[in-house]
């Protein structure tokens, strides 16, 4: 044995003492403060802090928890907290802390100090998958609920914001339409004076007329004012050819504007179509009713609760992996091989936790948590949470929990129940149209939330007694306020209990949110026959300022139409006339210049040849005159000798 | 400066009025301290028994030492040692399970596998490790020293500064 070596060890035991009677509070506060920032992500700050390691007790005197969403908030904070530890697991690295006791538990209180951690944990931050599925499911039902802005309704309508809004299509239309029709009008009259066809007209007409028929006498002038007359047709067919192409092209365009201005009725009905649709409210029906009412609230409610358990189930998970398991190690770490029995013990483990707390309206709660470990399947308990307050000793509030998280599904529980609830100035409902604060009520409630792995169920059953309506002291003035306002004091009037029922259920392949109440048949009747009749008069507004925005580019266009065609169609119109009178001269003037020439040519030689013909006639007639002449002589002679013959037989 | 450091912790030791058991002691609990981690309870047992027990101090720094090194080179295989004895060799499982579930044990880290590697190595060498440093000091004493002294580079070694500075330092297992 070494004397030396004994004295050094005996030192070395003398230190660590006095490091653990003077120094160790503050090494163990830094560490407790760094190991719990890392687990939740923020700064946790401990206050009074002290270790005694012969009676094995931790305490504090206040414990600040920041939240790492919000730096300036303390997830939780608490005042005086005392911790008995069990001894022999801390040589196991075991923290079983085996009873607790805390004050004044308060959440969401402010900070006096920034609570983000500089060094951030480097594990990536992801939803869990209960705030993954259940959270997308109620933001996704949420987006389903009725959004209706009845806020605006309830109010002075605005027709002109709507009308900004709803930017009514058909007056501009029109109007652009009109301006077309201006446009080609203007267009229609250079591209026809364009033409030239009136100069080309007027020169045809002064050649034409530089043929006078009566002064033409010779054949040869005859031919040559024929040749004129065919070149005078010839131009007046070009200019028929241009006056027809441009008349054929320029009647297309107006059929095409006529058959835009068909369309005006078209865009008018889109556009009633439209403020029909933009007008439209949601019709409140005993199925939906309770939605309206009670939707919103109800499911932003259980995300809070999704929230609290989400918060749990992180921290749990993020207690777990704190030792982290190394498949691949790297060189001299080795890998550890866990041989935890299967009632080992966890790495955290509170057995039992008393506390205090606050609420917002300093509603004092006390309760405890049993078995709130890092390791539930090695405890093979599930964490219990049980609570109860109110005021002046009433045990008013009774929250129970239950955290299972011992299989690979978890499953948790949430139990609430409320009695003697005092309510004063409370909205009710987020929907405007009915009587929805509550002057003052008295309220039970008991609801119940269960998660279980992916899946959310809860069901909820309010009740409000003795209630009265907080309702505005004078009649408001418009008259869809004093309406609803009438709807509000009756249904307010009829009411004396409220009670509202809810059932949501979160499942991996749907959703299904059901709500009932009593209100839901008063408010459906009267609500509802209160806001089409609106939504009816709104629709009538807004569909006759479009039809006073729509009259005057209508009769606008009408006119335009009108005059443009008119002014179209007279000027071809002329044309043609100017065209059909130069082709009658024309055929005028060859009539009778072919009627001269005929007479000139064809005329003469008929006459020769009717004189020849007469002549030849004339002298065969002589010729047949006297060939009867010899033949009556001939035959005068004949019968003499015949005569004479039979004179002479005689 | 290491080296020399070294060399100086080796010959000092080999000629101190330390008996061979107390060098080859020294060498084998240096050894285990550079088999093991350090983070592991035995290591603070080695330490006190370092500290205790009448054995060369600077031998057992210099095991230390030359058995980290060893170690790192040949990490890999200690880590399957250690893995096939924890996980692989079934019949020991019980033996680990008991063990685990000790109060105090766990922090011996010895179900790491290469804590595991190292103490599987340790128990196959400390004996002959232990027999052979013996004779090799017994030899060393008897034959080599006198001409290992007038080496060069132990002439040098004597001669600085810092070998005094280290004998005086370590002078506590002399």
């Amino acid at each position: 044995m070494r004397k030396k070596g004994v004295i050094v060890l005996l030192v070395v035991a003398a230190l660590f003492v006095l490091w653990t009677f003077f120094l160790s509070d503050r090494w163990l506060e830094r560490r407790l403060e760094s190991i719990l920032g890392r687990i939740a992500g923020a700064r946790v700050e401990l206050d009074g802090y002290d270790f005694s390691l012969f009676s094995m007790r931790m305490q504090w005197d206040r414990l600040q928890f920041a939240d790492a969403e919000d730096p300036w908030k303390n997830l939780f904070e608490t005042e005086y907290c005392v911790l008995d530890l069990q001894p022999g697991p801390l040589f196991q690295r075991k923290f079983i802390v085996e009873e607790m006791r805390l004050d004044a538990l308060r959440f969401d209180t402010a900070r006096e100090t920034d609570g983000t951690l500089e060094i951030r944990t480097k594990r990536k931050k992801g939803p869990s998958k209960l705030g993954g599925l259940v959270q997308d499911r109620l933001e996704q039902k949420l987006s389903e609920l009725p959004l209706f802005d009845a806020g605006t309704l309830a109010g002075n309508i605005d027709i002109e914001a709507i009308w900004r809004r709803l930017e009514p299509s058909a007056p501009g239309k029109i109007g652009g339409l009109v301006r077309e029709y201006e446009r080609f009008a203007e267009g229609v009259d250079s591209r026809l004076t364009g033409l030239d066809v009136d100069d080309d007209l007027n020169s045809t007409t002064e050649d034409l007329d530089a043929i006078d028929v009566d002064t033409l006498d010779t054949p040869q002038e005859l031919k040559d004012a024929l040749s004129r007359l065919d070149r005078i047709a010839e131009r007046l067919d070009g200019v028929t050819g241009i006056i027809e192409e441009s008349g054929g092209e320029i009647g297309k365009e107006i059929e095409r504007l006529q058959n835009a201005s068909g369309s005006v009725e078209g865009w008018i009905e889109e556009d009633m179509e439209n403020i029909k649709n933009e007008v439209q409210i949601p019709r409140i029906t005993l199925e939906n009713v309770a939605e309206f009412l009670f939707g919103r609230k109800l499911t932003e409610r259980v995300q809070k609760v999704l929230r609290i358990v989400e918060k749990f189930r992180t921290v749990s998970a993020k207690v777990r992996r704190f030792v982290p398991v190394l498949e691949v190690p790297p060189r001299m770490a080795g890998q550890d091989i866990s041989f935890g029995k299967k009632r080992g013990l966890p790495a955290v483990w509170f057995k039992k936790a008393s506390f205090s707390s606050f609420t917002k309206d300093d509603i004092l709660i006390e309760g405890s948590i049993k078995d709130l470990s890092s390791g539930q399947h090695l405890t093979g308990k599930p964490a219990l949470l049980e609570a109860a307050g109110g005021l002046e000793g009433k045990r008013s509030i009774v929250l129970t929990g239950r955290f299972d998280w011992r299989e690979s599904v978890p499953k948790d529980s949430l139990h609430l129940e409320m009695r003697d609830i005092v309510l004063q100035d409370m909205f009710l409902t987020d929907f405007p149209l009915v009587p929805n604060r509550l002057d003052k009520g008295t309220a039970s409630l008991d609801a119940g939330v269960e998660f279980t792995g992916e899946s959310l169920k809860a069901g909820i059953v309010f009740l409000i007694e003795d209630l009265s309506f907080a309702l505005p002291a004078q009649d408001p003035g418009a008259s869809l306020e004093r309406l609803l306002y009438e709807v509000s004091s009756s249904i307010a009037a009829d009411i004396d209990r409220i009670v509202i029922e809810a059932d949501l259920e979160v499942l991996p392949a749907r959703t299904n949110l059901a709500i009932r109440s009593n209100l839901d048949t008063m408010v459906t009747g009267r609500v509802d026959e209160v806001l089409q009749g609106e939504a009816a008069r709104v629709t009538e507004q807004l569909a006759e300022k479009l039809r006073s925005e729509v009259q005057f580019p209508i009769e606008e266009l009408d006119s335009i139409s009108r005059e443009t065609e008119t002014q179209v169609t007279g000027k071809l119109r002329e044309l043609d006339r100017l065209r059909d009178e130069i082709e009658a001269e024309i055929e005028k003037k060859r009539a009778r210049i072919e009627e001269k020439i005929e007479e000139e040519t064809v005329g003469k030689a008929k006459r020769e040849i009717e004189e020849q013909r007469r002549k030849r006639e004339e002298a065969l007639e002589q010729e047949r005159l006297k060939k009867e002449r010899e033949i009556e002589e001939e035959k005068r002679k004949t019968e003499d000798a015949i005569k004479g013959g039979i004179e002479s037989l005689f | 400066m290491v080296g020399l450091k070294f060399i100086g912790k080796i010959i000092k030791a080999l000629r101190s009025a330390s008996s061979p058991r107390q060098i080859a002691g020294g060498l084998v609990l240096g050894m285990l301290l550079g088999l093991i981690s350090l983070k592991s309870l035995f290591s603070a047992v080695v330490i006190v028994l370092i500290l205790v027990l009448n054995v060369n101090i600077a031998m057992a720094a210099a095991g230390y030492a030359v058995f980290r090194l060893i170690t790192w080179l040949v990490d890999p295989w200690l880590h399957a040692l250690g893995y096939f004895l924890l996980v692989e060799a079934v019949p020991l499982k019980a033996v680990w399970v008991y063990l685990y579930n000790l109060p105090l044990v766990s922090l011996t880290r010895f179900n790491n596998t290469v804590v595991m590697g190292g103490l599987a190595a340790y128990a196959v060498l400390v004996v002959p490790v232990f027999i052979l440093m013996k004779r090799f000091v017994v030899l060393y004493r008897d034959r080599w020293e006198q001409k290992v002294q007038r080496w060069k580079i132990v002439q040098a070694v004597k001669g600085s500064k810092i070998f005094v500075w280290v004998g005086r330092i370590t002078g506590i297992g002399a």
